[in-house]
């Protein structure tokens, strides 16, 4: 089922490509569970917090004004260190990729939306004391849902400010129980002016 | 913490309080602006020098005509005038000359002509031996918005079946016949040509296949006017 959604994602990403916008966003969340309650270790790190960094594309499938629904393809990274102590630094880092689906009102200016995504590479590493700790999670799918105030950039393009919450969950060989990664994540986004 | 069925009743809620998705209607003035050919002038000298200007066409007289295009805008043009377009006005030039009205009718090709305003239009007119210049313009503007079937579209799946869609594309053709020799203004004509659509949100048609709809329409339209005008202005 959740291939089929992603599928179906993306088979209409390119229906109305010819007015694409760049999108960057960043963001920090918080949420989920403690990663040390699974891996052992000293450090503070939940699951679902981080830093994240995207880029991508936004672009209509119904370009219609004031009620413009558009679709927008994230790629990038997020991350959390514990540095708390150099010597056994923790870092929790994964790739998202993401596909969002947006209601986006342009005459009060603000996009609420839902979407999947697909975080690679997740891996937890430490050193020192924390060297145990170091975990390579499954690749895993999750849900996002999302809202952000626009406002009008004075160089052209819009930003926001919004709130997303992002359901996923991952797994590990070596972890008997799944690790809840829910977050809670707030966002500054910059979409460029349409090419 | 929020369960799901909340955030969606309160999504819900939100959606609902700002039903309301009619057309933006089309800004008819802007339009107008666009497929003017001539900026006002409010120059006293200017306008008597107008008002003494005299009708001075030969009978029959022979007629360049230019299809102004649309301004350069976002590294495209928005619409361009098609070889059939310009050649809708080849039965309206055929019947002017049975009637002895011209004696001939010309295009002023863009290769030819370097800029377009009436003044060098008139120039490049006049280095053909023509008496008159007919000046074809043309503005257009898409208005897309959703019907009540539209809000469905916020499931994604509909957009790919339901016509909650719709598009309204105007396109405002405006022609001026002027003497080449006096810059005397014999006519003006303006015509609207506009076309609806209504589509499911992925397979809609493009702003351009809409604008060229209308613009047919619109030329349609002008050409009867232009008819009507031309024979009761004859010299």
């Amino acid at each position: 089922m959740r291939i089929i959604l992603f599928i179906l994602f993306l088979s209409l990403t390119p229906i109305k490509a010819k007015a694409m916008a760049l999108a960057f966003t960043m963001g920090y969340g918080h949420g989920g569970d403690s990663l040390k309650d699974f891996t052992g270790g000293d450090f503070n790190t939940k699951a679902g917090s981080g830093l994240l960094l995207l880029g991508g594309v936004t672009f209509p499938i119904s370009p219609t004004v004031p009620h413009r629904f558009e679709a927008q393809l994230n790629a990038g990274f997020l991350m959390q260190d514990d540095a708390r102590k150099e010597e056994s630094k923790t870092t929790w880092a994964r790739w998202p990729v993401e596909l969002l689906y947006y209601y986006n009102n342009l005459r009060n200016q603000y996009r609420v939306g839902y979407g999947v995504t697909y975080h690679f590479h997740n891996r937890l590493t430490g050193k020192g004391e924390n060297a145990s700790v170091q975990t390579n999670f499954d690749n895993a799918f999750g849900y996002i849902l999302a809202a952000e105030k626009m406002f009008d950039a004075n160089i052209g393009g819009t930003w926001g400010l919004g709130l997303r919450y992002t359901w996923i969950d991952y797994k590990a060989p070596t972890l008997t129980r799944t690790v809840n990664g829910n977050a809670l994540i707030a966002t500054f986004t910059v979409l460029t002016d349409e090419f | 913490m929020l369960s799901i069925q909340k955030i969606v009743f309160l999504l819900s809620a939100a959606f609902l309080l700002q039903m309301g998705c009619a057309s933006k209607g089309f800004n008819r003035g802007s339009l107008k602006e666009q497929a003017a050919v001539n900026k006002p002038s409010f120059d006293d000298k200017e306008i008597k020098e107008a008002f003494n200007k005299k009708p001075n066409l030969p009978k029959p007289f022979k007629l360049a005509v230019y299809f102004k295009g649309p301004a350069w805008k976002n590294g495209s043009y928005a619409w361009r005038w098609t070889d059939q377009d310009k050649s809708s006005l080849d039965e309206l030039a055929k019947e002017l000359k049975d009637e002895r009205i011209v004696s001939e009718v010309f295009p002023l090709i863009d290769s030819i002509v370097e800029e377009t305003d009436v003044r060098s239009l008139r120039l490049t007119a006049a280095k053909h031996q023509a008496d008159a210049l007919l000046i074809v313009s043309g503005a257009s503007e898409v208005d897309r918005y959703i019907n009540k079937w539209g809000w469905s579209y916020i499931l994604l799946v509909p957009t790919l079946f339901v016509q909650g869609s719709e598009a309204d594309a105007i396109f405002v053709t405006s022609a001026s016949l002027w003497d080449v020799k006096n810059g005397y203004l014999y006519l003006t004509a303006e015509s609207e040509g506009i076309v609806k659509d209504k589509y499911a949100a992925a397979f809609g048609k493009s702003d351009k296949d809409l604008m060229n709809e209308s613009r047919s329409v619109s030329l349609n339209n002008l050409k009867q006017e232009l008819k009507k005008m031309i024979k009761g202005a004859k010299p």
